[in-house]
């Protein structure tokens, strides 16, 4: 009974860590970087705390990131309290340099991870920075953007991954109304029957379905599971 | 490689892929009669087409590049199909990587009708292709009669080193997930007689798109459109250069919606008037580009029903994959 316990926790954990509603990129592979939670609400005075999410299932070989450049940007209002780098790398074999440097000028946190290795990199999801920002006391209302300016991944076989963004906005005492977007890009031609109702915010909580890759904390309790049911038909 | 995101359970239709593709395009060099428009990109999946099945092909390595060409008649400007026996080598230091391959017809969006593969890589450096083209293997009229009938070469060479990779994967563009799967589809990535919008000055390479309807001579019966597939249809007077025997000479060209790219090896027979399945033989114009057609006795007022059976035996590129099958018959009336 003790051992079903500890393998049910296991499954809790695993569940915790997994399903946390990071976004993960539709068909897989590329990297997506995410600055969660997308949208949060401050009054003057309060500090806010972001993560930026970074994950990469690496190439159909199984080779893994090697590489890291990011620079993220915060706009005005809000004021850098703190940065909180938890390297992404950290946990390949072989030797890792790390670099992060804060330019509060220009409002931007840049980070270099680069492991030096014979193996096969990383790949996963995890939190590679955690923000904290403070809205100033005489901060008038503002949608503040924090967000992927640029951004190398690159794999250990040298080619980068295409990088999928998504960006958070800080509504700075209420925020302000923006008018709606036009979705269609430049260079695409929609159908007569094309159906843009469906916005990102209806996607974005949308659990992966069958067709898609399972993210790592999918993975590890599909494995737990079934060490529980294996370790029960002892 | 980056691996690209996709759509999932895409529709059976074109659609909207989730980026648009990024690519680095080579002079152009001559091959006899042939113009090739080397092109490079990021090794990806693509799906090969055999009867009615699709099949998937994956990159077979992590190191490498998708590599394309564009073949075209330099008086015409016309995109040609190649015949079946081309191969392409690729070496290094004249020893080769690996075996000569037959670079597979493909259909894309934004390139339109293309050849290509992937093509695995040891090591960054200077590589050297090799591409032996054999007469081409379909008939050709108008201008294009007579030409493209003797083998010809040509080689071109390209760096593999990480300003390319960053160059070509820096270039992707992913579109709003909301597009994914949408019907509709990315723009060509140049106009059919502009340059691209690339990173070196060369001579233009050109995009496959048929004419549009506008531009056929004779009595035009108009466009019909079946499973995302416009077909336009016009009737040449006997005394056409394509007419031969006796009657007119029926053209029929099928083509993308949104982008007009051809669609090469199809099946396709008409019923004139009720008359039995006619097939139609797939030909290049110097003025007509790609079609299909016959010559056949029409008279004003015939119902002219086009019948499809197999689909285009072409690979596809994400958006294109799940297009072109089991298309309903469509049907003109001579006036």
């Amino acid at each position: 009974m003790g051992r079903t316990v500890a393998i049910v926790l296991v499954c809790a954990l695993a569940l915790a860590l997994g399903l946390a509603g990071h976004p993960v990129s539709a068909g897989d592979g590329s990297v997506t970087i995410s600055v969660e939670p997308e949208t949060v609400e401050a009054t003057p005075g309060e500090t806010v705390t972001l993560e930026v999410y970074l994950n990469s299932h690496g190439d159909l070989h199984g080779n893994g990131v090697g590489d890291i450049d990011l620079d993220i940007s915060y706009a005005a209002p809000l004021e850098l309290e703190s940065v909180d780098h938890d390297p992404w790398l950290a946990e390949a074999e072989g030797e890792l340099t790390t670099d992060v440097a804060v330019d509060r000028t220009n409002r931007t946190v840049s980070v270099n991870e680069t492991l030096d290795t014979a193996g096969d990199g990383v790949r996963g999801g995890d939190t590679i920075l955690t923000l904290s920002l403070t809205v100033p006391d005489d901060a008038e209302p503002a949608n503040a953007a924090v967000e992927v300016d640029e951004a190398t991944v690159v794999l250990v076989t040298d080619w980068p991954q295409g990088v999928i963004q998504s960006s958070a906005t800080v509504l700075v005492d209420g925020g302000i109304e923006e008018s709606a977007e036009n979705h269609t890009p430049d260079g695409v031609t929609l159908g007569e029957d094309a159906d843009l109702s469906e916005t990102a915010d209806d996607t974005d909580d949308e659990p992966d379905d069958e067709d898609s890759i399972p993210g790592p904390g999918v993975v590890a309790l599909a494995v737990a599971l079934l060490l529980a049911v294996w370790y029960r038909s002892r | 490689m980056p691996e690209v995101p996709e759509v999932e359970d895409p529709p059976a239709s074109i659609y909207v892929p989730t980026h648009r593709e990024s690519m680095r395009m080579l002079e152009p060099v001559h091959a006899g009669d042939y113009m090739v428009g080397p092109m490079l990109s990021y090794p990806h999946p693509f799906w090969l087409v055999d009867g009615d099945e699709t099949e998937r092909v994956e990159p077979e390595a992590g190191r490498g590049v998708h590599l394309m060409f564009t073949l075209w008649d330099m008086e015409t400007g016309v995109v040609l199909p190649a015949a079946s026996g081309a191969e392409l080598l690729v070496e290094q230091d004249d020893e080769p990587i690996g075996a000569p391959l037959s670079p597979w017809p493909m259909l894309s969006q934004e390139m339109g009708f293309h050849f290509g593969d992937n093509i695995p890589l040891p090591e960054d450096g200077t590589y050297t292709v090799t591409l032996d083209l054999p007469p081409l293997d379909v008939e050709l009229a108008g201008d294009l009669a007579g030409t493209f009938d003797e083998s010809a070469s040509a080689s071109f060479t390209f760096d593999y080193d990480d300003e390319f990779r960053q160059s070509v994967v820096g270039g992707i563009e992913y579109f709003d997930e909301e597009l994914w799967g949408e019907p509709g589809a990315i723009e060509p990535m140049h106009g059919d007689d502009e340059h691209g919008d690339h990173d070196h000055d060369h001579g233009a390479i050109p995009y496959s798109a048929l004419p549009p309807a506008s531009e056929y001579s004779g009595t035009v019966l108009g466009t019909a459109e079946t499973g995302d597939v416009d077909v336009i249809a016009s009737v040449l007077p006997a005394d056409s250069r394509l007419a031969e025997g006796d009657g007119q000479y029926l053209l029929v060209s099928p083509r993308t919606t949104y982008n007009r790219v051809p669609l090469p090896d199809m099946s396709l027979s008409v019923s004139v008037a009720g008359s039995d399945p006619i097939s139609l033989t797939q030909r290049i114009d110097g003025t007509y580009d790609h079609h299909y057609g016959t010559t056949a006795a029409i008279a004003d007022g015939d119902e002219i029903a086009v019948t499809f059976g197999r689909p285009p035996q072409v690979a596809r590129h994400q958006g294109y994959e799940t297009a072109f099958f089991d298309l309903d018959p469509v049907h003109f009336t001579v006036s």
